[in-house]
């Protein structure tokens, strides 16, 4: 989906004089986010900017949310952490869950499930996020 | 190598090498952003699952107020603001509404997005500018490189192409 939401600019195409490259709907600056302190840092400076702000961990929206002309993006890709927690309390659930940071793929929280001998409930394309980001 | 076999040079480098890595961690010692101690998340766990470990390195309003007292980021401190109800930077439209400033409008300036990057460099993260990934492919980009341009090409449909 993403070359028609980035506009279809700088397709690779060998014909370097026909076209230019720009940058399309390609945010111009990404945090590649490992605490929360970078977020925290870009989240305030795209608001005090009016800059528009987006997130993306693997790409796979459909609505092309995690690309975005003119904004800052914040790349969870690298927020790979997962904790099983086996006896899990809050007000509407008690049992077995997982806490899985934002960049985590269906593949990786298949291999956990798997390891701990429970099932989770993912998408099919394996190498897309887990959180819908 | 032949720079091996001229210590004089060598040295030089060194020395400026040295004095930027000092200049560095002189810099960082003032502005020091963090606070991962003590912070607020910290009394939410108690109700929550435990908190991975970069949940715990954030920022409070007191440390980003600390951006003010450094003569090399004073200018651009108030771009770092959390959110408190009042508008920072008189120069941009109300929030709520209104238009986002894009690049060629009122986008933030050179200044701004390198004090941002130096933040992010300081707290073990980074600031990457986006090349598209067939900017080899064309000359307007300014690194046209038939070779990596062919690559792209192959790896385009490939899913784990990077």
């Amino acid at each position: 989906m993403w070359p028609i939401y980035q506009g279809k600019t700088c397709l690779p195409l060998n014909s370097p004089n026909s076209t230019s490259c720009t940058l399309g709907a390609y945010p111009p600056f990404v945090v590649n986010a490992t605490s929360v302190a970078h977020i925290q840092l870009a989240v305030n400076f795209a608001r005090n900017s009016n800059i528009r702000l987006v997130i993306k961990n693997t790409g796979h929206c459909y609505l092309g949310k995690s690309n975005g002309a003119g904004s800052l993006s914040i790349w969870t890709h690298n927020l790979k952490d997962i904790t099983y927690l086996p006896e899990y309390k809050s007000h509407e659930y008690s049992g077995k869950a997982f806490k899985v940071g934002a960049g985590v793929t269906i593949r990786e929280i298949y291999e956990a499930a798997h390891k701990h001998e429970v099932s989770v409930l993912g998408g099919i394309c394996e190498v897309s996020q887990y959180l819908s980001t | 190598m032949p720079e091996l076999k001229m210590p004089h040079d060598f040295f030089i480098r060194a020395a400026i090498f040295l004095t930027s890595w000092a200049i560095c961690v002189h810099g960082s010692k003032s502005v020091a952003p963090l606070d991962s101690v003590g912070s607020p998340v910290h009394a939410r766990s108690d109700v929550g699952p435990p908190l991975f470990g970069y949940e715990t390195v954030q920022l409070t309003p007191e440390a980003i107020q600390r951006l003010h007292y450094n003569e090399q980021t004073a200018n651009f401190a108030h771009l770092f603001h959390f959110e408190d109800g009042t508008q920072v930077n008189p120069d941009l439209p109300k929030r709520s509404g209104e238009c986002k400033a894009y690049p060629g409008d009122k986008w933030p300036s050179v200044g701004a997005w390198g004090t941002l990057s130096d933040q992010l460099l300081e707290l073990g993260g980074n600031l990457i500018p986006t090349t598209p990934i067939a900017a080899p492919c064309y000359l307007n980009w300014g690194s046209y490189n038939s070779t990596k341009c062919a690559a792209v090409i192959k790896g385009f449909a490939d899913p784990y192409f990077q």
